[in-house]
């Protein structure tokens, strides 16, 4: 079995966070390591750190949290980068308490990296980089890959063609070409956070639904709000209905 | 076992890319040589031409961004999707800067973490941004509206020179 294969069929946890150490890696080449190592370091650190602390506590057994880990990458991988300490450290921290505290229906609702980035949004009017991103063509093809992966290019479509619709719409009244909506969309935040299992409707139908509305209340900021982070603040009111569509939709 | 393995190859590859990264020449800016016609002269006429020119780079300062109008050095700058121009900034340390920042297509920002600086741009308006440079070294600056697939590489470097 040679090593693209190995890969290929290794957990998928592992996968993701092969996945996001490379653009972690690419990114850290295109903006110097000073600007981007020192807040991978604290928000990984602290991920994983409180995490495992808070499963060894529950457990009584030594824990490695990898999904603590993707949070943390994710974390580091949206805030601008050479962000003052404090912040990567206290998106992380929220990111893992809000995993273990804001249950419903005894899962965790709020996909636990997004939550931690759009409290310090509004905790420390920071802004988002989203830096994992610095290039776009790797972003393309590594995330097709995790998505399909993941069983998870239906959501990823619903959102996708939700968002062209809606936003091309609103671009073409506006008296802009309609493949500007195409331009909008946030690659990394789409094949890497929109598709996490956890957070999202259990079945398909009802993932679809979830992938519809992601991209709907996603344009609408777009349209109204321009200056703040679209995909956040979609994906958390989406995370917030994904009960209902659990409860509704059964296939 | 097997996700063992992953994981050491995944640090591998990321340790050899943080190496990469770190033994990377930073590409600075380079200074602009001042091209000189050479012409037969008298002694007089070079020594006045010497004294006009320190008097000239002193004013203009080359090596700095923009122009320096009644002691703060004005710099323009353009964002649109999905580049700053110019992508590198140079100024001298003490001085009072003031960017004169511009959107020309969607709504972007300047975000300049070291000095805790973010201004939004609204597409077409002129939008001023005045700071001391107090602090020197290479700094990191990042659009700081979300503007579209390639915000994630919209950045470029503030250079506080001694
Ligand atoms: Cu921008």
């Amino acid at each position: 079995m040679n090593i693209v294969e190995k890969i290929w069929k290794t957990n998928i946890k592992n996968q993701l966070i092969l996945v996001l150490s490379i653009f972690a890696a690419v990114g850290m080449f295109q903006l110097g390591i000073r600007n981007s190592l020192p807040q991978l370091v604290i928000s990984v650190t602290t991920a994983i750190g409180l995490d495992s602390l808070i499963i060894y506590k529950k457990l009584k057994k030594p824990f490695f949290s990898t999904s603590a880990l993707i949070s943390g990458l994710i974390i580091a991988l949206a805030l601008p980068p050479g962000i003052a300490w404090h912040i990567p450290l206290s998106a992380a921290s929220i990111a893992i308490f809000s995993k273990h505290t804001i249950h419903i229906r005894g899962r965790h609702n709020f996909n636990p990296a997004n939550f931690g980035l759009l409290l310090s949004m509004f905790i420390f009017g920071t802004y988002l980089a989203w830096w994992g991103a610095t290039n776009t063509w790797l972003v393309l093809l590594l995330g097709t890959l995790i998505t399909y992966r993941f069983k998870r290019i239906h959501l990823v479509l619903s959102f996708f063609i939700t968002q062209s619709i809606l936003l091309g719409t609103y671009f073409v009244l506006k008296g802009e070409p309609f493949l500007n909506s195409i331009l909008m969309i946030n690659l990394f935040f789409i094949f890497v956070m929109l598709i996490e299992p956890k957070t999202s409707p259990i079945h398909r139908k009802g993932r679809i639904i979830y992938g519809v509305l992601t991209g709907a209340f996603s344009s609408v900021l777009i349209a109204t709000i321009p200056t703040l982070d679209p995909s956040v603040v979609a994906l958390a009111l989406s995370n917030l209905l994904v009960p209902v569509i659990n409860s509704k939709v059964k296939e | 076992m097997k996700k063992s393995t992953l994981l050491i190859v995944a640090g591998i590859l990321l340790i050899t890319l943080l190496l990469y990264g770190c033994t990377r020449k930073e590409h600075g800016q380079e200074m602009k040589p001042v091209a000189e016609q050479e012409s037969a002269m008298t002694e007089y006429a070079e020594e006045v031409e010497l004294k006009e020119r320190e008097k000239r780079v002193s004013e203009s300062d080359e090596e700095y961004s923009g122009n320096k109008v009644n002691g703060v050095r004005e710099i323009k700058i353009e964002a649109r999707q999905f580049a700053f121009e110019p992508v590198t900034i140079v100024v001298k340390k003490g001085e009072r800067v003031r960017l004169i920042a511009k959107s020309l297509d969607v709504t972007h920002g300047l975000g300049i973490e070291a000095y805790n600086i973010d201004q939004k741009l609204p597409p077409g308006q002129e939008k001023f941004i005045e700071f001391t440079a107090v602090k020197s070294g290479k700094f990191h600056f990042h659009c700081s509206v979300y503007c579209g697939t390639g915000h994630g590489k919209m950045h470029g470097t503030l250079i506080v020179k001694e």
